[in-house]
């Protein structure tokens, strides 16, 4: 494609619509630094290969400084013969119209995505979601050399090796049936393989089908694990059959066994009977003899017993004869000890006792007649203190005597009469006189007395003072509080002098004195009341008098009971009586203890007769009892031997039966061998088989059972109809497998179709790369004078190293200078695009590459230039400095820094 | 006089895998041929029914397959049924003859368990050789006794094997001489499901094919034996519902396309028929041909009740086929994807792919061609 014009606007510098147009050859972009020479190829690529609607930073940058308007550029190109027109407007109203030149005008043939996606397939470039790159330029990619580009590719021009190479590739074939096919054949390989490692993608028909044969092989190995456990289980049963039929065999003979052993005791049974006679007999026999010498052996231990029995009456009987014995001493012991106490020592007591009496008696009478001289005594002292209790009572209600309460008023009043004094003598008038004169007396009439020292009268009432000679000086009286004082303090004075008189006493002295006697009179009232409250405190009067009569009458008493007293007893003194009533209480308790002792005596002998009663009476019972003893076993004997006649007969029975018996018991061993023989054995033969039978049944159920439940785990196992299963899922994997030995056929000559293409591609861009070389090395050699002679290049078209003639050797391109290595690039750029444009030029874009060229080197390029402007392509050169392109011939077009476009023609 | 129904290797349940799809239909159309025996016995007034092993295909059969096959059995009384246990359904234990299904059985049918003798009647009498496991090399018919002087009954062996005619080695080989030997009128034989008479010794086919290899398969034989000794006449009475036709044809023209037509024609109705196509084309040079078979092919594909092609290994490749591929890489690949084809190793960078599978690098031709719209085999 080749750019005829672009109008942009409202992009970054260009506020203003500015157009430029392009010659079909050579043009040289000039403007200084910043002036919008790189913008101006940047709108290139926004508009041809950006979305109208993408919003990327990139794009939001290309809007003018502090601008919100939409930048919006028209292109106008040719590609393919044809002439179209692109505008778009980005960001503010986004917008993309394409239109196609025909005949006579412009017809819009595309608007929006579908504007972007016309201009991306006639450019074979992408259009990525966000802001597009380089390696989305397609073919402008190799030919466009941006201040932004890199040198070359990181990997490969264009997306990725193939994508990058395909473009050319493509281009270079030119023929838009090819491409349609190899579209094709790339859509059907992405159809099966993933474009990044050629592996079968997962949502391929390969792969889908690949998992279903896999689902059912899967499905088909539960499947024939089912059967496999259904084969196990057979081969089970089988084992438990056969040990089923074994069993059955071992059954059967055991049967048959225990058959012929039933027979066999059958047979025995009359042995049986003939041995149960025999036992019978022999029990009988053994019977009687063990009932004769049980009866024998009776009689033997009875006559024993009775020997014994008699041996024991015979000492016994010694025994009770002494005991009876010892009871009579002891009851005639008992009997003296009665006797002593009863009859000497009780009368001896009495007599102590009665004269004991008489003596206590006496001493009673004269205790009394002491109790009543001390009664009489206490009477008295009553009496006396009571009188004079009565006495001064008398005293004290007749004599006026002041009472405390009385000299206390006194001692008010007169206290009272002071302060009133003091009062009217602070009230009173205070009269002094300083006269010049001397010698002069002064008097008052009243008498006043001169009061203070200073020599001031105290005025109590109308006063009148004489002064000598000198005259006098009235004074009427003081206030009238004076005399209000004055009149209390004489009613004061009344109240004290009747006091006194009251009490007939001239002083106060006095009427203390008489206050001190009233208190005495009253303490010796209250001690008199108390002392006679003490007295009478226990008794009355009254009772003791009462007591007094009533001892009297116990002396009375006490005195009619001594009648028969001894002579002389009466007038004993108090000692000698004390004296004899110690000697007769002594005596008479000496008797009580001799009485005491004979008493305990006789209790004794009375108890030694009661054991020895007791004992005799024992003894003599069990005599009884021995006795009746001995009746009774001679009555046993003799009823024994009843049936014997006589105890010898009875031993001659014994000895026969004993002989009998011997007899039946060798019969009886004789026949028990034979009967172990031919009938314990074979019984226990019979047990032994039938136990063996039942043990052999029990295997037999159990075999029965496995059997029941392994052909039960085989029905429910069948019953799920997992064999049509089966063939169902080997037909469908049968039927998958074949598919998918097709659908792999298919797919592996798709990936060789596609592998070839590939390859004859790859072909075609080696071949491609001869030729870029050739026209490369030949400017190479132009370029340095012969200093390097060839370029080399990859298979991505990459050059990769120089040769240096003169060495022979190649020098890697990263070892070249700076300079060099930008120049080598852009020959290549040149030569790509003089060999991409043999049917229809194409746009390579120089955006300000060359400035570390010196002029020799810059004069060659230029002719370069020229040579690819004026034969192949159509070429952009941007540059800041026109100078060294002067000779070359071609459209200049400035870029003036104030957005003004100016042309100029060289 | 009897007359009798000989039939044998039923297979009910077996999978029939290579029917494909149709695998299910297939094991239901067992069935019907089954009842139509039952209509048969009826129609021919038989006094018994011989069912000569192989009655199922195996022990795990599904539980209704049994079912139905019993009810079909129960449906052929009073007429007494003999059914023998073959190599697929051996008397083993917890096999399918002890499945509960099968307990439902009337009792006119006779399921010959025992290697002795079954008295039919007085007059006849039946060695039945039941098979316990699916293999042996052991005659099961060894054990027939041999014909006692003076028994004059109509001797019929009941058996199931390889009657030991070929030359290999063959699971229950049964001597070819058994009814000489033991004296029997008749050898029920089953286990070939192609139909054999030989002799006595007869085999009667499945009466319901079961794959194209068989011959004469799909029928039962009414067997009447007059008297012993006597030559047993033989009535052959088709059963079977599907047909299997097995084909390979050689195509070089359109004109043997059409005849493989007409063959295909003949059979009838296809609703009924399992088709196996194999053609040969190898020697064929003409596109035409090629496209008529195709279309063909899916003629039939769509008529036929099944249809398995085989697609040859080697395909032809028509020259021509090229001529729309434009100029350039394609032009290139076509040419290397030729010489392979042509067994040669080919110029550039096509060599490296020389030694591709030939049936690949056809395909990637014939889709390079489709691609560029040409049409090619």
């Amino acid at each position: 494609m080749i750019v005829e014009e672009i109008t942009i606007r409202n992009w970054r510098s260009y506020r203003e619509p500015h157009t430029f147009r392009f010659d079909e050859g050579f043009n040289l972009l000039v403007g200084r630094n910043e002036a919008g020479k790189s913008t101006l190829f940047e709108a290139f690529t926004r508009v041809l290969f950006d979305r109208h609607t993408s919003t990327a930073e990139k794009i939001r940058r290309i809007q003018p400084l502090g601008s919100s308007l939409g930048p919006e550029a028209t292109i106008f190109f040719q590609a393919n013969g044809n002439r179209y027109k692109v505008w778009k407007r980005f960001l503010k109203t986004p917008a993309s119209e394409f239109f196609t030149w025909r005949g006579d005008r412009w017809e819009l043939d595309h608007e929006g995505d579908a504007a972007d996606n016309a201009v991306r397939e006639i450019l074979r470039g992408e259009t990525p979601p966000g802001a597009s790159q380089t390696k989305h330029r397609g073919l402008c990619q190799a030919l466009w050399y941006l201040q932004d580009d890199a040198p070359l590719p990181e990997e490969a021009w264009a997306e990725g090796v193939n994508e990058g190479l395909s473009g050319i590739v493509s281009l270079a074939a030119k023929s838009q049936e090819e491409d349609r096919i190899l579209k094709k054949i790339e859509k059907v390989y992405s159809a099966i393989y993933t474009p990044k490692n050629g592996e079968v993608s997962s949502k391929s028909d390969l792969a889908l089908l690949q998992k279903e044969i896999q689902d059912i092989e899967e499905e088909l190995q539960t499947l024939h694990e089912r059967a496999r456990r259904v084969e196990a289980l057979r081969l089970e049963l089988e084992s438990f059959a056969e040990q089923q039929q074994m069993k059955d065999a071992v059954l059967k003979a055991a049967h048959t066994e225990v058959a012929d052993l039933k027979q066999k005791l059958k047979e025995g049974a009359a042995l049986e009977e003939e041995k149960n006679q025999k036992e019978e007999t022999l029990r009988r026999v053994k019977e009687t003899r063990e009932k004769l010498a049980g009866d024998l052996a009776a009689i033997d231990k009875r006559i024993m017993q009775i020997d014994e029995l008699n041996r024991d009456l015979e000492e016994e009987q010694r025994e009770a004869d002494v005991l009876q014995a010892d009871a009579r001493v002891e009851q005639r012991t008992a009997d003296a000890h009665h006797n002593t106490w009863k009859t000497v020592h009780e009368p001896e007591l009495r007599q102590v006792e009665k004269e004991l009496g008489i003596l206590q008696a006496i001493e009673r009478i004269r205790r009394f007649e002491e109790e009543v001289a001390r009664v009489l005594e206490e009477i008295g002292r009553i009496e006396t203190t009571e009188t004079k209790f009565r006495k001064r009572q008398q005293e004290l209600s007749t004599t006026p005597l002041p009472r405390k309460k009385d000299l206390k008023t006194y001692q008010d009043q007169k206290l009272e009469l002071a302060t009133v004094n003091g009062q009217i003598e602070q009230a009173a008038i205070r009269i002094g006189f300083d006269l010049q004169v001397e010698d002069v007396s002064i008097t008052a009439e009243p008498d006043v007395e001169r009061l203070t020292e200073d020599g001031e009268y105290l005025v109590l009432g109308p006063t009148k003072f004489t002064i000598g000679d000198l005259g006098m000086i009235t004074v009427r009286g003081g206030g009238s509080s004076l005399g209000e004082l004055q009149a209390k303090a004489e009613s004061l004075s009344t109240e004290i002098a009747s006091i006194f008189e009251h009490f007939g006493v001239a002083d106060e002295q006095e009427l203390s004195d008489l206050q001190q006697r009233r208190q005495d009179l009253e303490q010796e009232i209250k001690r008199l009341k108390k002392t006679l409250e003490d007295l009478t405190s226990k008794k009355g009067l009254d009772q003791l008098k009462e007591d007094v009569a009533r001892t009297r009458q116990k002396i009375t008493d006490e005195r009619s009971k001594l009648s028969a007293t001894p002579p002389g007893w009466q007038d004993l003194s108090g000692d000698v009586i004390r004296e004899m009533s110690e000697d007769l209480a002594q005596k008479k308790e000496e008797l009580n203890k001799k009485i005491e002792h004979e008493q305990d005596r006789e209790a004794e002998a009375r108890t030694a007769f009661a054991e020895a009663s007791r004992k005799a009476e024992e003894a003599s019972s069990h005599l009884v009892e021995l006795k009746t003893e001995i009746r009774g076993l001679r009555r046993a004997n003799d009823e024994t031997l009843k049936s014997y006649s006589t105890y010898e007969n009875l031993q001659a029975a014994l000895a026969k039966e004993t002989e009998a018996l011997k007899q039946a018991e060798e019969d009886f061993a004789g026949l028990l061998t034979e009967y172990r023989i031919r009938v314990e054995e074979p019984r226990a033969q019979y047990d032994e088989a039938l136990e063996r039978l039942r043990g052999l049944e029990e295997q037999m159920q159990s075999v029965e059972r496995e059997i029941v439940d392994r052909n039960a785990r085989i029905e429910e196992a069948v019953s799920k109809d997992f064999y049509s299963s089966i063939g169902d899922q080997e037909a469908l994997l049968d039927l998958k497998r074949r598919k998918l030995d097709q659908v792999t056929r298919q797919a592996e000559a798709v990936k060789l179709l596609r592998d070839m293409v590939q390859a004859f591609k790859k072909e075609q861009s080696t071949a491609l790369s001869g030729p870029v070389a050739d026209l490369m090395n030949r400017w190479v050699v132009m370029l340095t004078s012969g200093s390097y002679d060839s370029v080399q290049m990859d298979e991505n078209l990459f050059p990769v190293g120089i040769l240096n003639p003169q060495y022979n050797e190649a020098l890697p391109l990263d070892n070249l200078s700076y300079g060099t290595r930008e120049q080598v690039i852009v020959l290549l750029r040149l030569a790509m695009g003089v060999l991409l444009s043999n049917d229809e030029r194409n746009l390579v874009v120089i955006d300000d590459r060359l400035v570390n060229a010196d002029p020799v080197r810059m004069r060659r390029l230029c002719q370069i230039l020229e040579e690819v402007a004026t034969n192949h392509c159509q070429v952009v050169v941007a540059t800041c400095n026109d100078t060294p392109y002067a000779g070359i011939q071609g459209e200049v077009i400035w870029v003036p820094g104030d957005g003004e476009v100016a042309d100029q023609s060289s | 006089m009897v007359r009798f129904l000989h039939t044998a290797d039923w297979q009910i349940g077996m999978k029939a895998a290579h029917a494909g799809e149709k695998a299910k239909v297939v094991r239901q159309k067992r069935f019907d041929a089954a009842s139509r025996i039952v209509e048969l016995a009826e129609e021919k007034d038989v006094d018994f029914v011989i069912l000569a092993g192989d009655t199922f295909e195996d022990h795990n059969v599904g539980d209704v397959a049994v079912k139905r096959t019993v009810d079909i059995l129960n449906r052929l009384g009073p007429t007494p049924v003999y059914v023998l246990p073959g190599n697929h359904d051996p008397m083993v234990p917890g096999g399918i003859w002890d499945r509960d299904s099968w307990k439902r059985i009337d009792p006119h049918v006779t399921l010959l368990r025992e290697q002795q003798e079954y008295r039919h009647s007085d007059d006849v009498a039946l060695y039945a050789c039941p098979l316990a496991q699916k293999q042996s090399s052991l005659d099961p018919t060894a054990r027939i006794p041999r014909r006692e002087d003076g028994d004059n009954r109509i001797r019929i062996g009941v058996a199931h094997g390889s009657l030991n005619i070929l030359p290999d080695h063959v699971n229950f080989p049964i001597a070819a001489d058994r009814p000489e030997q033991s004296g029997l009128d008749y050898l029920a034989l089953g286990d070939w499901h192609s139909r054999g008479i030989y002799g006595r010794a007869v085999y009667p086919g499945t009466m319901e094919p079961t794959s194209f290899s068989e011959k004469d398969s799909g029928n039962v034989l009414i067997v009447e034996i007059e008297e012993a000794h006597a030559e047993p006449q033989i009535e052959v009475c088709p059963v079977n519902s599907l047909t299997w036709v097995g084909i390979t044809p050689e195509i070089s023209t359109v004109d043997d396309v059409e005849m493989l037509d007409r063959t295909i024609r003949d059979l009838g109705p296809l609703a009924s028929v399992l088709l196996k196509i194999s053609p040969d084309i190898s020697g064929c040079t003409d596109s035409r041909a090629l496209q008529r078979l195709e279309t063909l092919r899916e003629e039939v594909r769509e008529s036929a009740f099944f249809l398995e092609w085989i697609d040859p290994v080697h395909q032809p490749v028509i020259s021509g086929g090229a001529d729309r591929i434009p100029d350039g890489i394609l032009y290139e690949v076509d040419e290397a994807l030729a010489t392979i084809l042509d067994g040669r190793i080919p110029e550039g960078p096509g060599h490296q792919f020389a030694d591709q599978d030939p049936e690949v690098v056809l395909a990637a031709r014939l889709l390079l061609h489709r691609l560029a719209g040409v049409r090619s085999a």
